[in-house]
């Protein structure tokens, strides 16, 4: 599956979500919009769960800029 | 003090012009212009533009006016009752008798200078078009990078990053840290909307801080921010903690929320709802309908009469094919025996007109030598004509000895008649 960001896997799944419960699609198609559905799906959640801390601080450089990780205490 | 009741005498009789003149004088010259406090009443704003009124307090009135050219610059409607406060001059209406306060400004009582600034600000930014709604730009639905400028102390941080951290995790969370009060704020958050702008890779940005009293939050409602989120090519959620009061950024921004961890409700999903559209298992179940609902199609196709009797299609097809063919036949043969009884007719009848066989029953053909001309009539003939005469078998040459005239007139009578 070529990169993509979250919103773009979000959407064309709905999509396929969609077209598969419209079925006005062949056989075929179906089984490629299933295939790719459930792919995009565990992309997704593999988004969603990422538990990843991911706070930064944005700072400037001669060059332009950079980021650092930043700990944040929010319990 | 005493009067001296001579007209004409030692005091100087005036006319009413120039003693009003003489008042008009010493008033507009000895007082400089002047604030005046007092009540607002019978406020008219004239058809002409001009404004005319009286402020009040419990022991006297004042007449007021404010010209039309000046008039147009208030960004407040005064009304009576109203407190004012209102700059202006002593002049004399000679016509009248009587004077009045020319009024260049005038200002709300009791309302601040930061108040009034605030107002100004508004209403110039507003016409200028930079609170206009299409002019903001859309929030993105699944925002993955999210940019904040805020104080790196405060806790408007924090709360973002909580309700980010609990609906979105998601999404990266990069802050800029900035003044948000105190001298140098409002140039430290105007360099930061821009520095993100430069950064680019975020794809939207809370600017805010937490609630506080109105010279805290005083940085977001000045001309260098509002300028700062308009320009911005990031759409901008502006997150100043004061829920009720608007601020200027919260006008110029593309969404206004009343809280930063509001702003951060407001622009991250909740991962719950997003789960259930991720759910492997709906969409599997999605395409076990859509599969049983080919299997019935399937189903129902094998058992169509169609397809269940094939043979007896085939038969039948088959039939046509023969009853076709042997009408085909029958069309041909006739044709066939038409032609074939024609062609006889068609022979017979040449047979009859063969020359051969006309000669073979006893006539000749006689030809003239002298233009090979078949002789019909004796009236061609002259005498030692020389004739060629054609038999059944052989010829012979001959010369004419006699001409018989007999019957020729007759048999040219029938001639005609034949034709």
């Amino acid at each position: 599956m070529k990169k993509m960001t979250f919103e773009q896997a979000i959407t064309r799944l709905e999509e396929i979500t969609l077209l598969l419960q419209e079925g006005t699609h062949s056989l075929d198609e179906s089984l490629n919009l299933f295939e790719e559905g459930t792919e995009l799906a565990a992309f997704c959640k593999a988004k969603l769960k990422d538990a990843e801390d991911r706070v930064l601080l944005l700072t400037k450089t001669e060059s332009g800029f950079q980021t650092e990780k930043k700990n944040v205490d929010t319990k | 003090m005493e009067f001296d009741l001579e007209v004409g005498s030692r005091q100087p009789l005036y006319s009413v012009s120039d003693i009003t003149w003489k008042i008009k004088e010493l008033l507009e010259t000895s007082l400089p212009p002047i604030w005046v406090h007092g009540e607002i009443s019978n406020f008219v704003h004239h058809s002409s533009g001009h404004m005319y009124f009286s402020l009040k307090d419990e022991g006297a009135q004042l007449t007021c006016v404010m010209w039309k050219g000046r008039n147009q610059s208030l960004y407040f409607t005064p009304q009576d009752g109203m407190k004012i406060n209102a700059l202006g001059s002593i002049r004399v209406y000679e016509k009248r008798g009587s004077y009045q306060l020319d009024c260049a400004k005038l200002i709300p009582a009791g309302v601040g200078e930061l108040q009034l600034a605030f107002e100004q600000l508004k209403k110039k930014l507003d016409r200028e078009g930079l609170f206009d709604p299409s002019r903001k730009k859309p929030i993105p639905p699944y925002p993955e990078r999210i940019g904040v400028v805020t104080s790196e102390s405060g806790a408007a941080f924090r709360d973002i990053v909580h309700v980010v951290r609990r609906r979105f995790p998601a999404a990266r969370i990069i802050l800029r840290p900035a003044l948000v009060q105190g001298e140098g704020a409002a140039t430290d958050i105007a360099a930061a909307i821009a520095d993100f702008n430069r950064y680019k890779e975020i794809d939207v940005m809370i600017v805010g801080r937490g609630g506080g009293s109105i010279e805290d939050l005083w940085a977001f409602n000045e001309e260098q921010v509002a300028r700062a989120v308009y320009e911005s090519h990031i759409p901008v959620v502006s997150a100043v903690g004061h829920e009720i009061d608007f601020t200027i950024s919260d006008f110029v921004a593309d969404l206004r929320a009343p809280t930063p961890s509001a702003a951060a409700e407001m622009i991250v999903p909740d991962s719950r709802d997003l789960l259930e559209i991720a759910d492997v298992e709906q969409l599997r179940l999605i395409m076990h309908r859509r599969l049983s609902l080919y299997r019935e199609n399937l189903k129902s196709l094998l058992n169509s009469y169609g397809l269940k009797r094939p043979v007896d299609i085939i038969r039948q097809h088959q039939q046509r094919v023969d009853e076709l063919n042997s009408r085909l036949d029958l069309t041909i043969q006739n044709t066939i025996d038409k032609k074939r009884f024609r062609l006889q007719r068609l022979d017979a009848l040449l047979d009859g007109l063969d020359p051969q066989r006309v000669l073979e029953r006893g006539y000749s053909i006689c030809r003239n030598l002298k233009d090979q001309q078949i002789v019909t009539s004796a009236g061609e003939l002259s005498q030692q004509d020389q004739l060629h005469i054609h038999f059944y078998q052989g010829g012979a040459e001959v010369s004419v000895e006699k001409i018989h005239q007999e019957n020729l007139a007759m048999r040219s009578k029938d001639e005609k008649n034949d034709l």
